[in-house]
């Protein structure tokens, strides 16, 4: 290695830059010749005096102020908190929610009662056909909606509270909900459009 | 483990102004006494120094690298730059020359102490930025970039929109001009030459 590559390898193992590779034999030329020797310390000397060397000036007070003001007024505006939800108004909340799960739970036995009963007394096609009726085409819609029974009427009219809790009853969550979408699906088969 | 450069750089980003603050202060001496010695006045440094900052400031959100030192170096340069260009060019030490060719730079009174003056560690780090300042510009800024900045030479060649060769060897020259001029202050200080 000749003296001009071993200054080169110098500079750039001073600056972290040189392959590992290459400091072995960096370091056996710098072993054997005294000038390399000489300027590495003269780089690493004057470069350590110089940054020890206290500027002349400094950046004035005024100058530091407004970089600063800069920083404040163009400071991108801090992240905003994740939306709260909507706060539940704990009366209302423990007012209606016994309530609603004592409606649900007592509406979703209702129904399942309804229709196995309903299931067990309806004739049967053979039977029907037997009769000579005719059988109810299955592509046939529900009927609409039409109040026969005290049953059907305390469904509507416990859906229609529950419509009318709104938001308060939206907040539920776990056995409520299950409840609802459970009872909401047993109307839907009953031929309400819910 | 993270740059403090960059945690500062994101909590700015979050929206909290004093951490630009924070990285202002941390470069204040090295991008300072960059710009300083790169500059002719203290005014010009100073407008230099805040107009980096302002750019800094306007397009922080801009920049997702890693490197935020290059980066802020590389904007003082570009400034430092466009600052000399709209300037009355300033004389070139090594082109001018008298009759016999000797530059301009040979004829100037040389800094050096008075005859038996003593010189101490403080004097000479004062004479080794008074040298800096005698160094053609693009070897005192390869020396300034090295030695304030600590960067390494690949970002300094990026910087100067030149290779990695011609980086070196203006740190070759640098280095070798300021042993020149500075070898009586070593062989006072330490009894040997730089």
């Amino acid at each position: 290695m000749n003296c001009h590559t071993a200054r080169d390898h110098l500079l750039l193992a001073q600056s972290g830059e040189l392959s590992p590779g290459r400091r072995p034999p960096l370091d056996r030329h710098l072993a054997g010749c005294a000038a390399c020797r000489a300027y590495r310390d003269a780089a690493d000397g004057m470069a350590a005096q110089y940054r020890e060397t206290p500027l002349e000036r400094d950046v004035s007070p005024f100058i530091l102020h407004r970089i600063d003001e800069e920083a404040r007024r163009r400071a991108p505006a801090p992240a905003a908190p994740a939306a709260r939800e909507r706060p539940i108004q704990p009366g209302i909340l423990e007012l209606w929610r016994p309530a609603a799960l004592s409606g649900l739970a007592a509406l979703t036995l209702l129904l399942l009662g309804g229709l196995l009963l309903r299931h067990l007394s309806a004739p049967s096609a053979p039977e029907v056909a037997q009769r000579g009726e005719p059988l109810p085409s299955p592509a046939e819609p529900p009927a609409p909606a039409v109040w026969t029974t005290d049953v059907d009427a305390e469904l509507h009219q416990l859906w229609t509270l529950l419509a009318d809790a709104g938001a308060e009853l939206e907040s539920a969550n776990g056995p409520d909900e299950s409840l609802e979408s459970l009872a909401g699906d047993l109307l839907e088969l009953e031929g309400w459009s819910i | 483990m993270e740059q403090p450069e960059w945690v500062w750089l994101t909590e700015y980003r979050e929206g909290n102004p004093d951490a630009m603050g924070k990285l202002v202060e941390h470069y204040r001496r090295p991008l300072f006494g960059f710009i300083l010695r790169m500059t002719e006045g203290r005014d010009d440094a100073e407008e230099i120094f805040q107009e980096v900052w302002f750019r800094v400031i306007k397009s922080q959100h801009r920049y997702h690298h890693r490197n935020f030192k290059s980066w802020l170096f590389r904007i003082a340069h570009n400034l430092v730059i466009d600052r000399a260009r709209k300037q009355r060019p300033m004389v070139d030490l090594q082109a001018q020359g008298d009759d016999a060719g000797d530059p301009l730079e040979n004829r100037l009174p040389a800094t050096e102490p008075e005859a038996g003056a003593m010189v101490d560690a403080k004097a000479l780090g004062q004479r080794i930025a008074a040298a800096v300042q005698r160094l053609p510009p693009e070897q005192r800024e390869v020396f300034l970039l090295r030695t304030e900045a600590e960067l390494p030479f690949k970002k300094i060649a990026s910087i100067q929109g030149t290779s990695i060769n011609t980086a070196l060897a203006r740190m070759h020259y640098a280095v070798g001009k300021l042993r020149d001029w500075l070898e009586s202050d070593y062989q006072q200080l330490t009894g040997m030459t730089p």
